[in-house]
């Protein structure tokens, strides 16, 4: 066996680009459509890469359903800096030439990059944050794999399979970028579980139920939390004008109060008798209520500013929990797994609840939950008009990398391709709230794209090249 | 051409009529299939009861035959090798080591449940081969997925040459002495195992380490056999010496998440002229795994028609029924399935699905 | 427990006739390694008062000085161990967070790890408390010789153990967050705290002001504002006495304003990144020493551009096998640090064969300048405890610790012939009666081997026989 020493990353491979320099430039009709935006000229370039690229594109599908011709887009500072016909290159850019330019997949539900203890972890809390957990010296192949494949970003969860998650974070998958830079936003989404067997036996009915009831109690305490933060503040705030208002009358009053006091004090002494002080009295002080952190993650789910999502797979679970946190006005909910979701379509189209399907062909050990593969789950609740968003299951690391075959399956199945196509880009991109940074060919938007020779997930085409954060990370040579 | 019903299968669970389109009738697709991997446009297939009548683009269609125009793909079945459906409990006999003269076709439940599941996958046959621990659990057999047609009850004999073949309460429990158990068989030059001596029935073997498939690839090369190889997910990392023991290669089921490393070895079969097919083994796999294997090969490079062929025309001469099934060719079952588009495509899907000449699948 | 008295019985043995305990010595040496400088053939170490008063080829010694003829030996600083966690009785806390506990009360004078470490020649150890922990107790630096704790000691308050790896029932995500925990909940203390004597006083001056009482001028209140580079402060913390915060938050306060060390473990390449954060953020990064698992050499660019120094574990060589090749990867550790320009400390195993002289040979065995080999493991250590004025090299003005060798300091046939502690023999291998045992069979008189004398306990419980000599073929049984 043999044995190499090592501690040098290896380089990106300056030699394919050089030769990329050779491409020759698409003319580019001159046309009064489309448009040709640039960004403003602000952030620090140097914070970014450093890397610039020009793409001639056959075809750039800015976001499903609208599509531009003939376009170039100038890659630079780590995002796209510019998209058009009459985009200018620079001298001496690397220039690129590719059929079809999309933006990258995104796994919302993957278990790649993270340290596996913590996706375990069946303790987590709501406060846990996946984003100390994100492992960038690990699974740098599989990362890479995925990059290939056009996986550009993943959810990932501490306590993934747990009842309580902690709080998930996004993160590139370009396994050489350091943490910072990975991490597109280290506090996305909440998550947690109901009614999953985790190997034990069957759950009972009540205990199931006890699950619903727990997370609407979890929610509750959320709200309650920042209710009370809310109160105090106003109670704060009153009291303190109250003392104000005191202060001054005491301040106004101090002399006389003296000069009471002072005869006060002689009479004492003349008497011989103890001098007793005045008895003062006044409002307490509102209580501050105690730092929960738990709580504080907890109420920003429930007033929506962190989605919820919650594996859960049985149509009495689902039915539970749909109307348990009905009362939760602003609560964003994402259900995953959701194999009977059928039965509650209506409610989760008339609630905007989205489902998170991960394809698979795994046999399911826990037949109790789950009855297992179910390729065509997605298409079917698509076409019920629930909106569907596709993931790897957040369990194997590997299976992200082959996201784009799964959704592929389900198109295969039932799914519509647009919709396949939405929900690895704009659709995750939308319910992780990274919609800003990812999931559109855009400019000002985060230069995460593909360049792929035919349309995306059709069987015949393949990755070309892939930009994460406007570095280019895959060509065909690598 | 016989059908060969056995009383067992008699006695097995009614299955489903199966609903005949008409006694001749042609099918036009957009893209046909054809074996040698050429695709016909808008190729016509005529089929005449249970068989395929003619195939080409000039094929004339006689007065009162039905024909069904199809905006999309047509090929042949897809052939699972290596497969469980239907079987449970029947596809190993546990207190036998050597079940000499054993036939898989036994265990063939035409109409199971677990049948119907390889129909929406487009596999119209497959290969009912033993479950791991035997040294020889007999022949395997050739069935299909509807109705209760057995295209061969003595398609490969069987070979456990792993170490899942050696059971430690039972002989032989090494190496040695399962060969020396198999040499003998061999030489006494009767049954199945003569048969096989004599280069008349190709062997199955299954093999699983690289050591184990250098094993069996010298024992095939020291008694002349001709077969394929099972089990082995890096075989193909030995490709140049199964080629030239003449010997393909019946892949594992190939899931996401497999290794880059396992897709390459088979890469290397492919650019060594193996010719190879996909193990299925459902129900413990889902039947899209077999699309799924073919879908990670060709995009890591394969080309779709060596995938297409690995499914269909390769896997029925490593079955030894590639005069009966397996390609698109006059006299052969008339096994045919509809794709909404490239059958290597995952985003395919299957339309309808045609056996023996009879819509079991979808609609035409 | 019989080991412990035969420790102690032998220790008391070899302390007897050397402990010329007035601190006064002269050695003649054939060969001075000084680690500070070119070595000294046929020298002379003065020590007086535990202290090295001179050094050379030509010194004088002061006619009342004993002098120690070690002229076929060479001398050497005593070797440093940065971190251990050897040497405790019950070292271990269950609770996640724990700074108030103190080495003090869990060293053991006895334990066989000190008298081990005079025979290997380690003179000065730093033990830490805290092996499994998320914030452990504080640790001192020791001599390994003393009869009680405040013998032993060469430093208090030697710093805070933190560990970024989980300990048992944790994940790496849930361990990150009771670090950060730890931190809030002191921030949230301290602001109580304030906020309370803040209310205090507004309260007592409106009683006043009703009561016409002139409140007395404030006495001046004996707090601190908050030091430190901490991203958080606490506003007004000098209206607290230093004496009125909990003594379980005041170490963390300390290490918060920069006022200890800290010592943070990282058990893998990920938990880097979590501790360098925490330490950024809560103002210590500047005292921060990490304690390293062999594989985080993978981190160390990060840990380079934070400049901190590192303390390597004892396993020097990281083997790792390539998930996509299958090929074992071998890094030798101490290179990659050299190559990035990090301070490191070499440790020794818990092996007792593989002390920090083994550690230093394998770095020259591995291709390493002795030069860098011996550095690591006497001034690199001295300079990271802080103690580098005083141990760690032979020169005037410090601690008078010296090694006598019988030969080179990394070779594998030198033994330790004498240690010197602060000018007292405190070691002579002539005299070591367990080296003696081992080497050579003898049992000298007055002590015995452990093991010797115990009973021989047969299975057949009827047949209970006690020997005290060899059983001669059954003949003299009864």
């Amino acid at each position: 066996m043999s044995r190499r020493s090592t501690f040098n990353r290896v380089a990106p491979n300056r030699v394919a680009l050089a030769a990329l320099a050779a491409l020759s430039i698409i003319a580019a009709p001159a046309g009064a459509e489309p448009a040709t935006r640039t960004a403003p000229d602000d952030g620090d370039p140097a914070a970014e890469s450093s890397e610039q690229y020009l793409i001639n594109a056959g075809r750039v599908i800015v976001r499903p359903g609208e599509v531009l011709e003939n376009v170039r887009i100038l890659v630079r500072g780590g995002s796209i800096a510019a998209l058009g016909r009459d985009v200018e290159a620079p001298e001496g850019i690397e220039e690129i030439s590719g059929a079809v330019v999309c933006a990258g997949f995104i796994d919302p539900w993957s278990a790649l990059g993270v340290d596996a203890g913590s996706l375990r972890d069946q303790r987590t809390e709501p406060a846990t944050r996946t984003a100390d957990a994100i492992d960038v010296h690990g699974q740098r192949h599989l990362r890479r794999e995925a990059l290939r494949a056009g996986v550009v970003a993943a959810r990932v969860q501490a306590g993934g399979l747990a009842r309580v998650g902690g709080v998930g974070a996004v993160v590139r998958l370009n396994p050489d970028l350091s943490a910072a830079e990975a991490l597109v936003l280290p506090d996305a989404v909440l998550a947690m579980s109901v009614g999953l067997s985790r190997g034990g036996g069957a759950m009972d009915v009540f205990d199931r139920q006890g699950e619903v009831d727990r997370v609407r109690g979890a929610l509750d305490s959320g709200l309650a939390y920042r209710q009370n933060e809310v109160e105090y503040r106003y109670d704060l705030e009153e009291w303190e004008k109250a003392m104000a208002e005191k202060e001054a009358d005491l301040e106004k009053d101090f002399k006389k109060a003296k000069k009471d006091r002072d005869k006060g004090l002689a009479k004492a002494e003349e008497d011989d008798k103890e001098f007793k002080e005045k008895k003062y009295k006044e409002d307490k002080k509102p209580r501050k209520p105690s730092f929960d952190s738990n709580k504080a993650a907890l109420a920003r789910a429930a007033h929506g500013e962190l989605p919820l999502v919650v594996q859960v797979h049985r149509a009495a679970e689902l039915r539970e929990l749909l109307k348990a946190t009905a009362g939760v006005d602003r609560l964003r909910l994402v259900l995953a797994g959701a194999t009977e979701a059928e039965s509650v379509a209506e409610t989760l189209v008339e609630r905007r609840v989205s489902v998170l399907v991960a394809p698979s062909l795994a046999r399911s050990d826990a037949r109790d939950e789950w009855a297992g593969a179910d390729l065509g789950l997605a298409g079917r609740l698509e076409q019920a008009g629930v909106e569907v968003l596709l993931g790897s299951g957040g369990e194997t690391p590997d299976l992200t990398r082959d996201l784009p075959l799964l959704a592929a399956s389900a198109v295969g199945h039932g799914l519509e391709r647009e919709a396949a196509f939405e929900a690895l880009t704009i659709g995750a991109a939308r319910s992780l709230d990274v919609a800003d940074q990812l999931g559109t060919v855009e400019v000002g938007k985060s230069a995460d794209i593909l360049v792929l020779d035919g349309a995306p997930l059709l069987g015949t085409t393949s990755v070309q090249y892939v930009f994460s954060a406007g570095r280019l990370v895959v060509t065909p040579q690598n | 051409m016989l059908i060969l019903s056995l009383a067992l299968a008699s006695l097995a669970p009614a299955s489903k009529p199966l609903a005949p389109v008409s006694e001749v009738f042609a099918i036009r697709a957009e893209q046909l299939h054809l074996a040698d991997g050429t695709v016909l446009e808008n190729g016509l297939v005529l089929v005449d009861g249970d068989t395929i009548a003619a195939v080409g683009s000039g094929v004339s269609v006689p007065a009162g035959a039905a024909l069904v125009e199809h905006a999309g793909h047509l090929t042949t079945g897809l052939i699972a090798l290596g497969e469980h459906a239907g079987g449970s409990g029947e596809l190993r006999d546990s207190t036998r080591t050597v079940l000499a003269g054993g036939r898989l076709a036994h265990a063939f439940a035409p109409g199971h449940s677990q049948l119907e599941a390889l129909l929406a996958e487009g596999i119209t046959s497959l290969v009912l081969a033993p479950s791991a621990g035997s040294l020889s659990a007999g022949c395997t057999a050739v069935v299909k997925s509807a109705g209760d047609t057995v295209v061969s009850e003595r398609a490969q004999l069987h070979i456990g040459l792993s170490s899942a073949s050696l059971l430690s309460n039972r002989r032989p429990t090494s190496y040695s002495g399962a060969l020396r158990d198999l040499e003998a068989l061999l030489s006494s030059a009767h049954g199945d195992f003569g048969a096989a001596a004599r280069g008349e029935l190709p062997v199955l073997i299954e093999a699983r380490s690289r050591h184990e498939v250098q094993r069996a690839v010298a024992f095939v090369a020291e008694h002349k056999l001709r077969g394929a190889i099972s089990g082995a997910p890096l075989a193909g990392e030995l490709a140049a010496d199964i080629a030239a023991a003449g010997l393909s290669v019946i892949s594992d089921p190939r899931s996401p998440g497999a290794s880059q490393r396992s897709i390459d070895a088979l890469l290397s079969l492919a650019e060594a002229g193996v010719p190879f097919g996909f193990k299925l083994a459902s129900p413990a796999r889902h039947a899209n795994t077999l699309r799924m294997g073919v879908a990670l090969c060709v995009r890591r490079g394969l080309s779709p028609a060596t995938a297409l062929r690995s499914l269909t025309v390769d896997a029925a001469r490593i079955a030894g029924v590639d005069e009966r099934i397996g390609a698109l060719a006059t006299g052969r079952d008339a096994d045919l399935v509809l794709w909404s588009g490239h059958p290597t495509d995952l985003t395919s899907s299957v339309k309808a699905v045609l056996i023996d000449g009879q819509l079991v699948y979808g609609e035409l | 427990m019989r080991s412990t008295i035969q420790s102690a019985l032998a220790l008391t043995l070899l302390a007897a006739p050397l402990l010329a305990g007035d601190g006064r010595l002269a050695i003649r040496a054939g060969k001075i390694i000084t680690q500070a400088g070119e070595a000294i053939i046929d020298g002379t170490i003065v020590i007086e008062n535990g202290r090295i008063t001179a050094v050379g080829a030509e010194v004088e010694v002061p006619w009342d000085v004993e002098v120690l003829d070690a002229t076929h030996l060479t001398a050497f600083p005593g070797f440093v161990e940065a971190h251990g966690n050897r040497g405790m009785d019950r070292p271990n806390e269950n609770i996640d967070v724990a700074p108030f506990l103190n080495i003090r009360d869990s060293i053991d004078p006895v334990n066989f790890y000190f008298e081990d470490s005079l025979r290997w020649g380690v003179t000065t150890i730093n033990v830490q408390q805290g092996a499994s922990c998320v914030i452990g107790g504080q640790g001192m630096v020791v001599k390994p010789f003393g009869m009680t704790v405040e013998e032993m000691l060469v430093r208090p308050a030697s710093g805070i153990k933190l560990s970024a790896s989980p300990k048992s029932g944790k994940s790496r995500a849930t361990q990150a967050q009771a670090l950060r925990k730890a931190f809030t909940e002191l921030e949230h203390y301290l602001a109580g705290l304030v906020q309370k004597q803040k209310d205090g006083d507004d309260s007592a001056r409106r009683e006043a002001l009703y009561q016409g009482r002139d409140l007395d001028s404030e006495e001046a209140r004996e707090g601190r504002a908050q030091a430190g580079s901490a991203a958080w402060t606490v506003a007004d913390l000098e209206l607290i006495p230093r004496g009125e915060i909990d003594e379980k938050q005041a170490p963390l306060l300390d290490l918060v304003e920069g006022r200890i060390p800290a010592w943070f473990y990282c058990g893998a390449p990920m938990d880097v990144r979590v501790a360098l954060e925490v330490a950024r953020k809560n103002g210590f990064l500047a005292q921060t020493t990490l304690v390293l698992a062999s594989s985080c050499w993978k981190a160390a660019d990060e840990i380079a551009e934070a400049g901190v120094p590192v303390v390597l574990s004892a396993a020097l060589m990281h083997i790792e096998r390539d998930p996509v090749t299958g090929e074992e990867i071998e890094t030798f550790v101490p290179k990659v640090f050299k190559e990035k320009g990090v301070r490191y400390a070499l440790a020794s195993s818990n092996q007792s064969t593989q002390s920090l002289w083994f550690q230093a040979a394998s770095c020259v065995a591995q291709g390493m300048s002795r030069a860098e080999a011996l550095a690591a493991v006497t001034t690199v250590p001295a300079d990271i405890l802080g103690l580098g004025k005083r141990v760690g090299s032979l020169e005037k003005g410090k601690d008078g610790n010296v090694l006598l060798l019988s030969g080179d300091p990394l070779s594998v046939t030198s033994f330790v012939e004498y240690v010197v502690l602060e000018g007292s023999t405190v070691y002579d291998r002539s005299k070591d009666v367990r080296m003696r045992h081992l080497l050579e069979g003898e049992t000298p008189e007055g002590t015995a081997p452990a093991g010797s004398e115990e009973p021989k306990v047969h299975e057949h419980e009827d047949e209970v026989v006690t020997e005290e000599e060899p059983v001669d073929a059954g003949e003299d049984k009864e």
